[in-house]
């Protein structure tokens, strides 16, 4: 492994305390309670009952946009720069590019992360630039390139969809030219039951295939355009029928409707909150 | 109008203003920014605390692992603290290895925290097993005195770290870990750090904002706990009287004391 010499490094070897657990009797309760899901969830939503969203424009000052949603435990902050040159580029390119760089803070999950970004990061960096593309009027930067960059404080389940719906707003707060504003929810399957948004608990039994039965598991992540009503990315993963797909697209579709107007109001107030802010400086 | 003459020349801007005795912001001088101090803002983390200078957001989150101590310090466990500057925080930065200015604030804040945890409290059997806490301060919003704001969440973190009963069987080599009986970190010392900024030669700024801290022509930071000093660092730049420097400690102190205060009533459980 090669060393890292611009950080301070802990002991090569070190494991989470959490691994080493002797009360025995609460072991056995998570291993017997996690195959069948419970029909009322421990944070006692029903089964298809998103979690609250809090979210808000304009937290970091020195960024040109910016954006924290929080759903419950999951905590996603983002932040988006002036358009600049795309670097090392000698071809003309007819569109802008939007730069995704999304981050797992080290103690965001239950493992601790490593500070370089891995594999997954790299995925979800992806999957969020495809997500946030369709709704950015890029021929009007040509040649240019803005800033994402999205720093996981917590995860708890949901994370896609919760960086997918911030960078929206971020890019919204940051003046960038869009067609409209992007939300996006996910939910999960179980022996063929949906559980919308999941908890990163509820996200761990739908990745798991159940030896034997054959049935519908895994998780779909959706981001739509509130009222173009067009979905710009879509990502399953797991094995479903597609009746349960399309079942489960109706789901989401709605409960991306249902962000849509939290995220306009959020900054409908932050445009009231500048001007007001003006008036009184000219005053 | 003031934006334009603000974005032409900035230093006589501020010239302007200081002639006033005042900064753009409102305060005085002398003044520093309101801290505001939350913990226990991430349940995956063992203890973590967001700090806020002004619009300076830091956020740190302590990790704790078991590990095999050093050959040469069987008795000691380890505190890796990082200061991470990402990208996200200021358009300064961007994605990659830690830029220069993180490297020496990591090295700035490991310095100040080496007296505040006994690393031998820390370890659990000797030669065999000990407690490692990856700290790490990510900051949000880079607005001038990050690395003050950097220790306070430091400081304000560790205190609420409860790491759980661990005891180790020398002949299984296993370790168990008792999740239910947690105990505090027990803290030495509480070193906080005030930066200043020196404009202009002569003006000294306390707890610049970061355009004040591009502007300045030194820099100088105060690692007090109230009554002892633990470190004056002032690195190069124009140079200051003896009597400027005693000016510096004195505010320094009373922030200090200030800070510790608002982290106990932080702590303080609240009832809801």
């Amino acid at each position: 492994m090669p060393t890292d010499n611009r950080r301070i490094q802990g002991p090569e070897v070190s494991t989470p305390y959490c691994l080493f657990r002797c009360s025995t009797e609460n072991q056995g309760k998570i291993r017997s309670s996690s195959p069948d899901f419970p029909p009322v969830r421990k944070d006692g939503r029903a089964l298809l009952e998103h979690r609250k969203i809090y979210v808000k424009t304009g937290v970091v000052s020195q960024a040109k946009g910016s954006a924290y949603i929080e759903l419950n435990n999951t905590k996603v902050i983002c932040s988006v720069f002036d358009p600049r040159e795309i670097p090392n580029r000698v071809e003309y390119s007819q569109h802008g590019e939007l730069y995704c760089v999304l981050k797992f803070a080290p103690f965001s999950c239950a493992m601790r992360r490593a500070h370089q970004q891995d594999s997954e990061e790299k995925e979800l960096s992806l999957n969020l630039k495809r997500a946030l593309e369709p709704a950015v009027c890029r021929h009007e930067f040509p040649n240019f390139q803005v800033d994402i960059y999205v720093l996981i404080l917590e995860s708890d389940g949901g994370t896609l969809a919760a960086s997918i719906t911030c960078a929206g707003l971020a890019l919204a707060d940051a003046h960038v030219p869009m067609y409209d504003l992007v939300t996006a929810a996910s939910l999960g399957v179980v022996r063929g039951v949906l559980v919308k948004d999941p908890t990163e608990e509820e996200e761990k039994v739908c990745r798991e295939e159940l030896e034997g039965i054959n049935q519908n598991h895994g998780l779909i992540t959706v981001s739509l355009m509130g009222a173009h009503t067009q979905i710009t990315q879509m990502w399953q993963t797991g094995s479903m029928t597609t009746t349960c797909v399309s079942e489960s697209l109706t789901h989401l579709i709605q409960s991306c409707e249902e962000i849509y107007p939290i995220a306009q109001r959020c900054l409908v107030k932050s445009v009231v909150d500048t001007i007001s802010k003006k008036k009184i400086s000219e005053q | 109008m003031a934006a334009q003459y603000k974005t032409i020349h900035p230093a006589k801007y501020y010239r302007d203003f200081l002639a006033h005795d005042l900064r753009p912001d409102g305060r005085a001088p002398d003044k520093t920014r309101t801290v505001t101090v939350n913990v226990n803002s991430i349940s995956t983390a063992d203890g973590s605390a967001t700090v806020r200078i002004g619009n300076t957001t830091v956020i740190c989150g302590v990790k704790a692992e078991l590990g095999k101590p050093k050959a040469d310090e069987p008795e000691c466990g380890f505190m890796v603290p990082n200061v991470e500057l990402p990208p996200l925080c200021s358009p300064l930065f961007r994605p990659g290895p830690p830029s220069e200015e993180a490297q020496a604030m990591t090295c700035f804040v490991s310095k100040a925290t080496s007296e505040m945890v006994d690393l031998k409290e820390l370890c659990v059997s000797v030669d065999n097993l000990a407690w490692v806490l990856h700290i790490d301060m990510i900051c949000l919003d880079y607005d001038g005195c990050v690395q003050d704001a950097c220790l306070i969440a430091l400081s304000a973190a560790l205190r609420t770290v409860k790491l759980p009963k661990v005891e180790y069987d020398a002949e299984t080599k296993a370790p168990s870990v008792f999740l239910e009986e947690r105990t505090d970190l027990s803290i030495k010392s509480s070193p906080v750090s005030t930066s200043f900024a020196v404009f202009d030669d002569e003006i000294i700024l306390s707890d610049p904002t970061g355009e004040e801290e591009s502007l300045s022509s030194a820099k100088l930071s105060v690692v007090t706990d109230g009554e002892v000093i633990f470190s004056v660092h002032k690195p190069g730049g124009s140079t200051l009287s003896e009597t400027q420097l005693q000016d510096c400690m004195s505010i320094a102190k009373d922030r200090a004391n200030l800070v510790n205060e608002l982290i106990t009533v932080a702590l303080s459980p609240v009832d809801r």
